[in-house]
């Protein structure tokens, strides 16, 4: 049985799995400065 | 092998050496504030969310994940992406188990210790057994896989590879124990996403999704295909597999009693949602490869082969990065997570349960060194399949997800259900391991144990109290400054 996903549905998983990742990045460095600046890293 | 070096030997012993000094350098440095025997195994039990989510994050990214997870793309399609995807759920099941742990364990140190308190001793030592078992399992996988791909990626001998690796490790975590684990965990958690990320937009922006998605239906028709089973009985699978293998081990309760009360839920919460797509990033990469035309002489290399030839040697230096940093998250935070339960679970509280804060610190470093030794002497001979071994232990950790988590929430969970759950399920989950095949391990042990559990605790209802998981240790210090006895 097949039913194969169209392109724009690979499209979406694959791109959506892009913004994903980098938003991590970001939200990660952020995190990192704020508790920085708090001085509550430990 | 040698078509599958995408780096020269002088390049990867150059990254290698790099990473190395960084690395130790900051386990000296951040070692130095491991005064106390908290602050070693536990980094002060004061970690933040910045580190916390990193930590989560990177650990549960292996060198599986991000090797592994191409060539699931590559042999089961979009499906292996997913299923490969959902072991985040692990840690987004785990988020409000940690809140609850730092809670009820305020001065916890290992999953030992719950399982102790919780249970009684018998199911202790089934748990012990089990967990020591899968974390020397897992550390020898690490090692093995470090020292393939670095010969596979760059023609380093597999001996010198997974030994410089393992040394590496070794090193960093007995200078600056979990401050240096977290703190690392964190640059490599950084690398990971970055490199991923850029190789991954790299490769569609130039091939185009159109040209992939057209040659994927024409010469791979099946990767598309949203019904293959073999891909959806493997989804399940895995994510009983991570459930299982973070509910029960002690890399992941070493974390939720290291994180600042008010973290843990939400740094595993993140550390899944940041996880989730990686493995579905990387896998993405795997796609591309009939779109280039690419005859791929090993499976497992498919991921780094397709960086270096859409990126050249700046896309094997970014895959070399991201491995090196999947490996050593990982590695760095088994040896500290293994010699802990060492330590706690068995040196203090079967041997020496008077021992001393400096004793235990020192009994903590000689593990490290030991369990280090102990897998490079099974790593050497290189006798197994990466792949098989960690699968080999899903009906191990399948048996343990139900004993902790009702464990943790059900106070009529009694002690005989939850030591027979974790027995029976790992007896049943191996037998259809063997029977069946390599993907219904976890899936089989956890329905075992379920059962057990679930009928026991309805037949003999237990009325444990939760006040009896908040122990306090009474070490030899403690005596002498209090003037008691215990």
């Amino acid at each position: 049985m097949t039913a194969l996903a169209s392109l724009g549905l690979f499209q979406a998983l694959i791109i959506l799995s892009f913004i994903i990742t980098a938003i991590a990045c970001v939200i990660l460095l952020a995190l990192l400065v704020k508790d920085w600046k708090a001085g509550r890293i430990w | 092998m040698s078509n599958t070096h995408v780096l020269t030997p002088q390049a990867g012993w150059l990254l290698l050496a790099g990473f190395s000094v960084v690395w130790i350098y900051l386990g000296y440095f951040w070692g130095r504030r491991a005064k106390s025997l908290d602050g070693y195994m536990l980094a002060g039990r004061n970690v933040g969310i910045a580190l916390g989510t990193a930590t989560a994050m990177a650990t549960w990214v292996t060198s599986n994940t991000t090797m592994a997870a191409p060539q699931l793309a590559f042999q089961m399609g979009v499906w292996g992406m997913i299923g490969y995807s959902l072991g985040s759920m692990g840690l987004l099941f785990f988020a409000p188990m940690a809140e609850r742990i730092r809670a009820l364990m305020p001065r916890g140190y290992t999953s030992g210790d719950f399982v102790r308190l919780r249970y009684g001793r018998k199911a202790w030592y089934v748990f012990l057994v089990i967990s020591i078992c899968y974390g020397l399992g897992w550390l020898i996988s690490m090692g093995m896989a470090g020292g393939i791909l670095l010969q596979a990626l760059t023609g380093i001998d597999y001996k010198v590879g997974m030994t410089v690796i393992l040394v590496v490790c070794m090193l960093y975590t007995m200078l600056g124990g979990l401050y240096a684990v977290i703190g690392t965990d964190y640059i490599q958690s950084v690398l990971i996403l970055v490199g991923i990320v850029v190789v991954a937009v790299f490769a569609y922006v130039n091939i185009g999704f159109e040209t992939v998605y057209e040659s994927l239906q024409t010469t791979r028709p099946a990767l598309l295909n949203l019904l293959m089973p073999a891909a959806l009985m493997f989804l399940f699978n895995n994510l009983l597999f991570g459930l299982g293998e973070i509910f029960h081990s002690n890399v992941w309760w070493s974390r939720a009693f290291a994180f600042r009360p008010g973290v843990g839920f939400k740094a595993y919460l993140m550390a899944g949602l940041f996880w989730a797509p990686i493995p579905i990033v990387a896998g993405s990469l795997a796609l591309v490869a009939p779109a280039l035309g690419m005859n791929v002489p090993a499976v497992d290399m498919v991921g780094p082969l397709v960086a270096a030839r859409i990126m050249g040697t700046v896309g094997a230096v970014f895959i070399f990065i991201v491995v090196f940093s999947s490996l050593a998250s990982s590695l760095d935070s088994l040896l500290a997570a293994t010699s802990d339960l060492l330590v706690e679970d068995v040196y203090r509280k079967i041997f020496k349960p008077l021992a001393s804060d400096a004793e235990l610190r020192r009994a903590s470093k000689y593990l490290i060194l030991v369990l280090t030794v102990l897998a490079w002497l099974v790593c050497l001979p290189r006798v197994t399949h990466l792949a098989g071994m960690i699968a080999f232990t899903g009906a191990f950790v399948g048996s343990t997800i139900w004993p902790i988590a009702a464990g943790l929430y059900w106070r009529k969970t009694n002690r005989t259900g939850a030591a027979l759950g974790m027995l029976l399920g790992s007896l049943v989950g191996l037998l259809a391991y063997f029977q069946i095949g390599w993907y219904v391990g976890a899936l089989v042990g956890s329905a075992v144990s379920m059962i057990i559990v679930l009928v026991s605790t309805l037949l003999a209802p237990a009325a444990f109290e939760w006040d009896e998981l908040a122990e306090h240790h009474g070490n030899a210090d403690e005596q002498v400054a209090t003037g008691s006895s215990v």
